[in-house]
């Protein structure tokens, strides 16, 4: 389906990751209220069958510019996601808490530690985030915790939110397996079913109404005012509809 | 320009000189695909990079890139890595990423390196 539709929402979410995707889910609740809420995602909704694991196709479908994003002064490539649920996708699962000294140097006025914490605590639970059993741990993982620690350094597992996992080894092609829970098998499906719209592009018109809450990669949006935890205009977007896409 | 593109491949990935007329269709043909999707301004400035090799080879060596030994042929690219301008170290970061993806990216090779990612994971493994 390609065609786009001439739409107005009152809160625009550009991108559909960690941030844009829990965005999503907290905001879901304004549909109810009537309010028009829709998550833009440059890139496109894989079907379950459509993550093969084979390295070159995966990397091409989930990976802005296969993964070889090169700076603006061409010193390096990225490899950053382009596809329904942003970064979780690709990332290993790994989800830590931001430390204290991190929020520290943020320095964002309302936002201390204690409140990431249980923030982190409550999507932690939501996304099914725990330490892996023994009987997981790979001989690489086993070999580096034993020589970590006889050599005298303290060695601990990072908690992962992936679930049902068989050790495909391409968590960063997206799980073959659907184990991992990132924001495309958790947050965004809770926040379509409160009817949260989603779409591929937009284009965001200048409001300055009380409901727009934009997360830009670069910089804060024109259309917006007022301090970043305060972001609102009322915004129109013409919006094409996230469909799953096929390798044909 | 095939047979340039294949000595610097050999050059950066010297296993790749025991590849078959299979194996150089397969290398070639991820590379090619990698390229369709890249501006037509990229792909121009990929054959330009890959003559400044060769010209480079010339004025130093009085031979053309695909002519010289591998000892030379390292100690060019290796220069060329090194290289003072931004532009021309940029060239080459493209080239080898291109050539690591066109080697590496085939089946092949991830069975050679022991490369065992598998969407069938520890069934397949254990």
């Amino acid at each position: 389906m390609s065609e786009a539709a001439e739409r107005r929402y009152d809160v625009v979410i550009i991108g559909s990751g960690a941030g844009g995707g829990t965005v999503a889910q907290e905001l879901a609740p304004l549909v109810r209220d009537g309010r028009r809420v829709v998550v833009l995602e440059k890139g496109p909704r894989l079907g379950d069958a459509e993550f093969t694991g084979r390295e070159l196709e995966m990397a091409a479908a989930l990976y802005a510019d296969t993964g070889g994003f090169l700076t603006a002064d061409g010193t390096m490539t990225l490899a950053f996601a382009s596809v329904y649920g942003g970064s979780t996708v690709v990332y290993t699962g790994t989800s830590l808490t931001a430390p204290e000294r991190v929020i520290r140097r943020w320095s964002v006025p309302g936002l201390d530690h204690a409140d990431i914490v249980t923030r982190s605590e409550r999507f932690a639970a939501q996304n099914g985030v725990h330490l892996l059993e023994d009987s997981l741990i790979n001989d690489n993982n086993r070999l580096f915790v034993e020589g970590g620690r006889k050599a005298g350094f303290r060695v601990e597992q990072f908690p992962v939110n992936v679930q049902g996992c068989r050790g495909s080894s391409l968590c960063n092609l997206g799980c073959p397996n659907q184990a991992k829970q990132g924001t495309n098998r958790v947050q965004l499906p809770r926040a379509e079913r409160e009817g949260v719209a989603s779409g591929r592009r937009g284009s965001i018109g200048s409001g300055r109404g009380p409901w727009c809450a934009r997360l830009a990669r670069s910089g804060r949006p024109p259309c917006c005012s007022g301090p970043p935890s305060r972001l609102a205009c009322r915004s129109s977007a013409t919006v094409s509809p996230v469909t799953p896409r096929s390798f044909s | 320009m095939q047979r340039l593109f294949a000595a610097v491949v050999t050059t950066v990935v010297p296993e790749a000189a025991r590849l078959d007329a299979t194996g150089w269709t397969d290398l070639e043909r991820i590379v090619e695909q990698a390229l369709a999707d890249r501006p037509a301004s990229l792909r121009r400035g990929l054959k330009v990079f890959l003559r400044l090799i060769d010209w480079i080879a010339v004025v130093r060596y009085a031979r053309r890139f695909s002519a010289l030994d591998a000892a030379r042929r390292a100690r060019l690219l290796a220069s060329i890595e090194r290289a003072p301008l931004l532009l021309v170290r940029r060239g080459f970061w493209g080239l080898r990423t291109l050539v690591f993806m066109g080697y590496y990216g085939r089946p092949a090779a991830a069975t050679e390196i022991g490369y065992r990612a598998d969407p069938r994971g520890w069934e397949v493994r254990r």
